[in-house]
């Protein structure tokens, strides 16, 4: 079977200056993802560039050296307007404190990014009722986050990952603000999302006790991918 | 659409700090107005002031002043030396009459005969002079002259039992009562205005004059304010017995009083609309910062920049037209108090330097209401501070980039 090649990371570096000392966040990196219907985690300790490399893939960030390369064309070129596309269609965010709005439902947080979209109402709510239905949280579905727990804001919070229907879904640390057992479930959940929709879920973790869950894994160490398992 | 809907449910996240912040911006708005306004009618008064008597000089008999004015004649020839002088482009006569009654509780009136009947009617009190306005029925009109028709004072109509449309006899003629005007003092509503020419058939029968051609005061309409000067000092060579005075240096005392409020007004609008423009901008600032998480999110689910910005834009609106709309509503029900609290002493001088037209001035100045000028006023000030508070939470909004507002704690 042929994968398409979705991201392709060519000798990426990310600095980051803290007073007269350079972090190399991302060091010269090459790496690519293709569209594999699969489960990757990357690993690594903290400060080891996870995030970094997460909001390169994401275009959330621009490499300082290198190239990514999304549908053949360098992401450094792109114009504010082409990285909000991008990131509108093409890839779906899970983040550690869930970035729920807090005064919209979480029918309306899965909303929002059909709103973008320019999807009309109608059509927005059913596929966002859908969704929640999907990830067991649709009796939920009129209350506003702080009324979710951990587990249910994050279930929300994938949800709305996969409102637009994206290729790729970046999930950094997903599990870091959840008891073990749901943090079991929520990457189990990934995982069956992966496959049953084709989606190429990427985590970032320092969580050694999930990898075992996941269908690759990366180990990412001072900024380089060291290892492939 | 939905982009402006969640701006705007927005404004309820923190319902305390946004009452707070409309109350506050709501008062800025309200005194702007209400100093807009303020200057505005100012502004007209003092043109009004101008234009109505600094071209204007009197000239009566001399030292006749107060009551002893009507019984002073000005001299026979004194019409004819007036209208040889040059630069005068009218001439409204007077005949200050007095008239005593002892069967009546007020038993001294004034009446005045007037020509051209259509002049601007002139309250004769205490040695000022002033413009009266008309409570009921009407002013006099061109076809009134020869007609004896009559505006009588409220106090004279109400103490001879007169109304609009009743008749008073007079020395044999019967006069018609067209109008009743308030000039604002007792001694004032006690007067009655005639034609001319029968309150001089009045004034011979009761020997206050020797004939019925004299009159007691002229007012000289001058072409221009710049030759006021010069018609006074020739008035003065010409004219032998009589007091030439002229309105200039009161309406320059008045003026000067008026352009000091107007000036103040606009410095204190300029200074509220400051004040709110601070307001708005602080909230604004304050808002972006604490969302700029949100902002992060915003964008890294696929909000463009413009979408964001709009958010902010729509959001400042809303709240600077909520605070637009609590500034006109405090502003209709409390300006007028506020007017004459500022502006009391200086309306009070006013009506002391100028007489009639001073207290009228002073009247213009408290007559504050809600008209589709204040609305105006207040919308256009809820958009430009609406404009101003957007502009740096939205160009924050716009450079952010997306990871490092994330990073944002």
């Amino acid at each position: 079977m042929s994968m398409n090649k979705l991201i392709e990371l060519k000798n990426v570096s990310k600095i980051f200056k803290q007073g007269d000392t350079v972090i190399r966040a991302v060091d010269n990196v090459t790496w690519s993802i293709e569209d594999s219907g699969k489960l990757i985690a990357i690993v690594g300790p903290s400060g080891s560039g996870k995030t970094t490399l997460l909001n390169l893939l994401g275009a959330l960030d621009i490499p300082d050296q290198g190239e990514v390369i999304i549908e053949g064309k360098n992401i450094s070129h792109f114009s504010e307007k082409q990285l909000s596309e991008y990131r509108k269609r093409k890839i779906g965010f899970v983040f550690q404190s869930y970035n729920l709005i807090p005064n919209l439902t979480a029918l309306e947080n899965v909303m929002l990014p059909m709103e973008f979209l320019r999807m009309p109402r109608e059509q927005a709510e059913k596929r966002a009722e859908e969704l929640l239905r999907e990830l067991k949280i649709e009796h939920r579905k009129n209350q506003k986050p702080p009324k979710l727990s951990g587990g249910e804001q994050q279930r929300v919070a994938i949800a709305r990952a996969l409102a637009n229907d994206p290729d790729i879904v970046l999930a950094d640390e997903p599990t870091g603000n959840l008891d073990s057992r749901t943090g079991r479930e929520i990457i189990q959940l990934l995982k069956n999302l992966a496959r049953t929709k084709n989606k190429t879920v990427i985590v970032v973790t320092h969580d050694e006790g999930i990898v075992e869950i996941v269908d690759e894994k990366y180990i990412l160490r001072d900024g380089k991918i060291i290892a492939q398992a | 659409m939905r982009t402006v809907f969640r701006a705007i449910r927005n404004i309820y996240r923190s319902p305390t700090r946004t009452i707070l912040i409309i109350a506050v911006l709501g008062l800025a708005i309200g005194i702007s107005i209400t100093m807009q306004q303020t200057a505005t009618i100012v502004s007209a008064t003092s043109k009004a002031l101008k234009e109505n008597i600094q071209t204007l000089i009197e000239v009566r008999a001399e030292g006749a002043t107060g009551m002893g004015r009507g019984v002073q004649p000005l001299a026979e020839d004194t019409v004819e030396k007036i209208e040889d002088i040059p630069n005068i482009i009218g001439l409204e006569k007077y005949l200050y009459v007095r008239r005593v009654d002892n069967t009546k509780k007020y038993t001294v009136s004034v009446i005045s005969g007037l020509y051209p009947i259509t002049s601007e009617l002139r309250v004769n009190s205490h040695g000022e002079v002033g413009a009266p306005t008309i409570v009921k029925g009407r002013a006099f009109r061109e076809d009134d002259e020869g007609n004896n028709a009559a505006i009588a004072g409220t106090i004279f109509a109400q103490e001879n039992n007169l109304d609009v449309g009743s008749s008073f006899e007079l020395d044999g003629e019967t006069l018609d009562i067209i109008g009743i005007f308030d000039s604002g003092f007792v001694f004032g509503d006690n007067q009655i205005f005639i034609p001319l020419d029968t309150a001089q058939k009045f004034a011979v029968s009761q020997e206050y004059i020797p004939d019925e051609t004299r009159i007691s005061q002229i007012f000289v309409v001058v072409n221009s304010v710049d030759n006021v000067p010069l018609v006074e000092k020739t008035l003065r060579e010409q004219l032998d017995d009589v007091d030439v005075l002229s309105g200039q240096k009161n309406v320059f005392l008045a003026s000067e009083a008026l352009s000091t409020i107007q000036r103040e007004s606009f410095y204190g609008s300029y200074f509220t609309v400051l004040i709110s423009a601070l307001i708005i901008i602080f909230t604004m600032v304050l808002i972006g910062r604490e969302r700029t998480k949100e902002i992060g999110i915003l964008k890294a689910i696929g909000a463009s920049n413009g979408e964001v910005a709009k958010q902010f834009i729509v959001e400042t609106s809303a709240i600077a037209i909520l605070g637009s709309i609590f500034g006109i509503i405090l502003f209709a029900f409390f300006a007028p108090f506020l007017a004459n609290s500022l502006l009391g002493l200086s309306t009070t001088s006013l009506t002391g330097l100028s007489g009639g037209m001073g207290a009228q001035a002073a009247d213009d100045i408290l007559s504050f209401s809600i008209s589709a000028k204040v609305i105006l006023s207040g919308v256009l000030l809820g958009i430009l501070l609406a404009i101003i508070g957007s502009i740096y939470p939205v160009y924050r909004a716009v450079k952010l980039k997306p990871a490092e507002a994330l990073r944002y704690e």
